[in-house]
């Protein structure tokens, strides 16, 4: 480029400032940017492992008392469904996919498929899942009061594969510093939101739940209804399935975070809920494969 | 034991291990010295590279084979807008209130100048960040940003004649120290 004096001078300006930074070193070692990466897979897989009780909560976070302009009987059973599903034994399957809006484009796409075994009462739950982006794969169980999470070849822990963390840890998200957590009870522990008494007590915010229309799948057949909200920048929306026996089948989230032309984080679910009452057998990894969580939680 | 569809195997994942802890050993100081130009704050600087190093790390087996790594680095930091500290608290915060300030400005920095690079449009920060402060060629900056070379000079230089018209002092100034 044909650079008149001034440009030039801007950038032997721009240029020597840097050069003059050669004091500035990173001060993070290449093992905290692994843990930093681990901490925040470990994060996702838990609220994806939780994504049954997770989404049942945002969609009851979103399913309040009887707005004007929504169906008492659509909302109540809906809740009931919820409910009803996560207080006996399942499997689920789990599609989780997000990305971020930057400037009109669409980045940093992931998907994931996750397979879940859960029995609530006896809180035992083993799940598996598959993201092509990453060098690891997915995999956690929870057993009583901890939940294990796998790890192929954590670089501080050598030989070692499952990091311990207490179930009853949370996971939250906020925006503008205010915890979506308070807002739609969104828990790593699903069976302790899962209680009918507080998943009532998610109940709190105005919302729109209404009958859609008939739903099927494989073996059933029911009735589907729709749910959104929308505050402090946080749009929820989607769908849930009930059978004829009140159980919820399937809910289709999709969480979208921030506004245009800010950045916007977009997150889906899709939750396929079957075999309720199936015997679900979990086993703790063995204690010499495990290490306790370095959270704060842990 | 490992999850279901693991695509990589855990020879592979040791390899890239090593791979990316050369890299990061390698890059990581020039990275943080153009990120610190851009933003003018040392620790949010080394905060945005941190995070950007990490999402690097998540996504290396694609990340491995790119033409300019360091510049995918600086680029993804002066673009992110997630504070690590937030989500080291687990916390995201996804809204343009979450972008900070500089509040502790590097005292080897000219401050007009910092202050003049965080107001341009991102894409002449971005073009004047890879070009400038990481030395790349025209033709791996528009390979980097998906761009045309004669666009990519063009924001380079918009870019540098907004930063004259904001520094009065660029006319006259012969060395920064």
């Amino acid at each position: 480029m044909n650079d008149d004096p001034t440009l030039t001078a801007l950038r032997h300006r721009l240029t020597e400032v840097r050069d003059s930074l050669g004091d500035v070193h990173m001060t993070i070692p290449a093992s905290e940017i692994f843990a930093r990466d681990r901490g925040r897979r470990a994060r996702h897989r838990l609220a994806a492992a939780a994504g049954a009780a997770a989404a049942v909560a945002a969609v009851l976070g979103t399913a309040v008392a009887l707005t004007i302009g929504s169906a008492p009987t659509a909302l109540a059973t809906v809740t009931s469904a919820l409910t009803r599903t996560l207080n006996q034994s399942y499997h689920l399957t789990e599609q989780n996919g997000g990305y971020y809006i930057r400037n009109g484009r669409i980045t940093d796409r992931y998907h994931e498929t996750c397979t879940t075994k859960a029995d609530p009462v006896r809180h035992l739950q083993a799940s598996s899942c598959s993201n092509p982006a990453g060098p690891d794969g997915g995999e956690n169980r929870e057993v009583g009061r901890y939940t294990y999470l796998y790890f192929t070849a954590p670089v501080d822990h050598p030989g070692k594969h499952w990091e311990r963390i207490p179930t009853a840890c949370e996971v939250g998200v906020a925006i503008n510093g205010k915890r979506l957590a308070d807002l739609s009870t969104i828990a790593i522990n699903g069976f302790t939101i899962a209680t009918p008494q507080q998943m009532l007590s998610a109940i709190k915010e105005a919302a729109k739940v209404t009958l859609v229309g008939p739903a099927s799948g494989p073996g059933w057949t029911g009735t589907r209804y729709a749910f959104g909200k929308a505050w402090q920048g946080v749009r929820i929306s989607g769908t849930v399935d009930v059978d004829q026996q009140g159980r919820a089948r399937s809910l289709v989230l999709t969480i979208r975070f921030g506004h245009e032309p800010a950045l916007v984080f977009v997150e889906t679910q899709a939750l396929t809920f079957s075999d309720f009452g199936a015997r679900v057998t979990v086993t703790p990894p063995p204690a010499d494969q495990t290490w306790p969580s370095p959270w704060p939680c842990g | 034991m490992q999850g279901i569809g693991l695509p990589v195997r855990s020879k592979d994942v040791e390899q890239y291990r090593r791979e990316f802890t050369d890299f990061y050993a390698a890059a990581r100081d020039e990275c943080l010295r153009a990120v610190l130009v851009a933003a003018g704050d040392r620790d949010l600087a080394e905060d945005l590279v941190a995070e950007a190093f990490t999402r690097a790390w998540g996504a290396w087996p694609k990340l491995r084979q790119h033409p300019a790594p360091r510049a995918w680095i600086v680029r993804t930091a002066l673009n992110t807008r997630i504070s690590w500290w937030r989500r080291s608290r687990r916390e995201t915060a996804l809204d343009s209130q979450d972008e900070r300030e500089a509040t502790s400005p590097h005292p080897g920095l000219d401050s007009s100048l910092v202050a003049a690079l965080r107001r341009l449009p991102v894409r002449q920060r971005e073009v004047i960040a890879l070009r400038l402060l990481l030395d790349l060629d025209m033709a791996t900056t528009a390979q980097v940003l998906g761009l045309p070379a004669g666009t990519v000079s063009s924001h380079l230089h918009r870019g540098l004649a907004r930063l004259r018209s904001e520094l009065p002092s660029a006319n006259d100034q012969e060395r920064i120290t």
